[in-house]
């Protein structure tokens, strides 16, 4: 059963999947031309160009992921999720193995920007004590796209067709919430509540890290 | 209308030595050597002086722009707030991240070592000048000058004790640096008494990723690179001829220097405080501080390149911990998504 769940998956995601892993496959070599390109001995400007687009890789893991927990939920919920409640297991395992092909489609853009760090590093000479990290930020990314993911999946499968309304809601209750304790003058908590939320171990502590893909 | 006349007097005081010294140079011409000599040190004393006086100016004038509203003296250590008067709370933050330094310094360092903080003076200002504003941060400046070239960072406040400490650190060795005059030009204010774990890794990815063949060859650990490359002196070795640098460009950021300096004073421990303070046997800063720390330039390279080696690569790669979180909040809000059926 979790083979056609996936199978259904893939089709119906294939073509978002194949964009992000496009632009993320091409995100390093960019990264180097945006760093200048120009002192193609020392990798410098690799190094500089995944500084200025790491922002934009966290940004791809949220935006990807949020569409890949929501696709297949709006497929199901035209049918009043007939097919799902139809079948002869729980309501709990369906939504695990839903959730469950939804991440294993992560895998894919995961190993794009593997092997776009691994072309770009091979354009370049690196001196002896600079080392490739293509693995490393890959499974970075995919971690944090992987938690993107769960996140949307969870608000996606609890709030319904209210999805998308009560997101806003949250972020704006959030950033009200900051906006509250600043001009209360209780920064400090406001401060303590966006260190649980942004630092490690937090929710988006993986997206505070910084992802590398050349370094000593 | 009193500064002002502070002011006033202290111009007119400043014309007196310059009087002086022309009517004592003037007879210095036809005095022998003995009491020429004398007169010389007695010129050097008035210009001493003028210097001095020149200084006060400087402060009055400083004084005058910004009002001084408020201020604070803890353990020898004086903390200006120009402009502004600051809360109870700040005001706290600021007095036990001064003692907390201080007993720091005693305890790791050794019993005397906060006498580096004695006479400290600095400044906290806000840029928009009023710290119980929303959104507002501050700023540490050497001195009574908020516009100082050692303006440190932004901080949000309330303030922390735990900042008010690392700065406070950090002051501390800017001032055991400026004991000497070769080591304060090679540092900069990039020496600290504080615990910096990444300052080895910090300083290893500057100088793999130097522009400088010469300090990338440092990085990989030919000692012979590494001392041409830490030397003031040695401009024409800083890059080989087949690198691309910039006119005037440095080899390797302060940064690298003060990770230098931060060895020494690990390898000499308490000697080094002692030490950098006497009379140098070189200019080479390098060999100022072997000196200092009580070991030759080759042992301290040595130690200092042991240490950039072992800082390790692991901040590029994710942790066990790291994923293990990742993973943990994943089922959490995979729990969560399970919680509701639809009808």
């Amino acid at each position: 059963m979790f083979r056609t769940i996936l199978r259904t998956h893939w089709m119906w995601t294939r073509t978002l999947v194949a964009g992000i892993s496009l632009v993320v496959f091409l995100m390093p070599a960019a990264a180097w031309r945006l760093g200048g390109g120009r002192t193609i001995l020392v990798g410098r400007s690799v190094a500089d160009g995944m500084q200025a687009l790491g922002p934009m890789l966290a940004f791809l893991a949220l935006l990807g992921a949020f569409v890949l927990a929501v696709y297949p939920w709006t497929v199901d919920a035209e049918t009043k999720h007939v097919y799902p409640l139809s079948l002869p297991i729980t309501w709990t395992r369906y939504v695990g193995m839903r959730f469950l092909a939804g991440a294993l489609t992560l895998v894919v853009p995961a190993v794009a920007l593997y092997l776009g760090g691994r072309l770009a590093v091979s354009m370049i000479v690196l001196p002896p004590l600079l080392h490739s990290y293509a693995g490393a930020l890959a499974v970075r990314w995919l971690l944090a796209a992987f938690v993107a993911y769960s996140m949307s999946f969870a608000l996606q499968y609890l709030a319904g067709r209210r999805a998308t309304v009560v997101a806003l809601l949250i972020v704006l209750g959030i950033v009200g919430l900051f906006a509250g304790l600043e001009l209360a003058g209780a920064r400090d908590v406001g401060d303590a509540i966006g260190r649980f939320l942004f630092e490690f171990p937090g929710p988006l502590g993986v997206f505070s890290e910084r992802g590398v893909l050349i370094d000593v | 209308m009193c500064d002002a006349g502070q002011v006033r007097l202290a111009r007119i005081l400043s014309v007196v030595p310059l009087l002086a010294a022309a009517m004592l140079a003037m007879p210095a011409s036809r005095a022998d050597a003995q009491s020429a000599a004398e007169i010389g040190q007695r010129v050097a004393a008035l210009a001493d002086s003028m210097k001095a006086t020149q200084k006060l100016l400087n402060a009055e004038r400083v004084r005058q722009a910004l009002p001084l509203d408020d201020s604070l003296v803890v353990d020898g250590v004086t903390v200006l707030f120009p402009g502004i008067a600051i809360d109870a709370r700040n005001r706290n933050a600021v007095r036990e991240g001064i003692i907390d330094a201080r007993r720091s310094l005693d305890e790791r360092f050794g019993a005397g070592t906060s006498s580096l903080l004695d006479g400290d003076l600095w400044s906290i200002t806000f840029p928009n000048h009023a710290p119980n504003a929303p959104f507002e941060r501050a700023a540490f400046a050497e001195g009574r000058d908020p516009s100082a070239r050692t303006r440190n960072g932004d901080y949000s406040l309330p303030l922390s004790a735990g900042e008010i400490e690392d700065f406070m650190l950090s002051r501390a060795g800017r001032r055991l640096m400026q004991r000497n005059a070769v080591l304060d030009e090679f540092v900069g204010v990039a020496f600290s008494f504080r615990d910096n774990e990444r300052q080895a890794y910090v300083a290893r990815r500057l100088l793999a990723l130097s522009a400088s063949s010469v300090a990338r060859n440092c990085a990989a650990g030919a000692m012979s690179a590494c001392r041409a490359v830490l030397n003031p002196q040695a401009r024409d070795k800083w890059f080989a001829p087949s690198d691309s640098a910039r006119p005037n460009a440095r080899a390797v950021p302060l940064g690298v220097h003060g990770s230098l300096a931060r060895t020494a004073l690990d390898v000499g421990g308490p000697r080094f405080l002692q030490a950098i303070s006497a009379p140098n046997t070189s200019d080479e800063p390098l060999v100022i501080l072997a000196t200092a720390a009580g070991v030759t330039p080759d042992s301290l390279l040595r130690a200092w390149s042991a240490g950039l080696n072992e800082s390790g690569a692991t901040n590029a790669e994710p942790t066990l911990a790291f994923a293990a979180a990742a993973f943990f909040w994943s089922g959490f809000f995979l729990l969560i998504a399970t919680r509701r059926r639809p009808r």
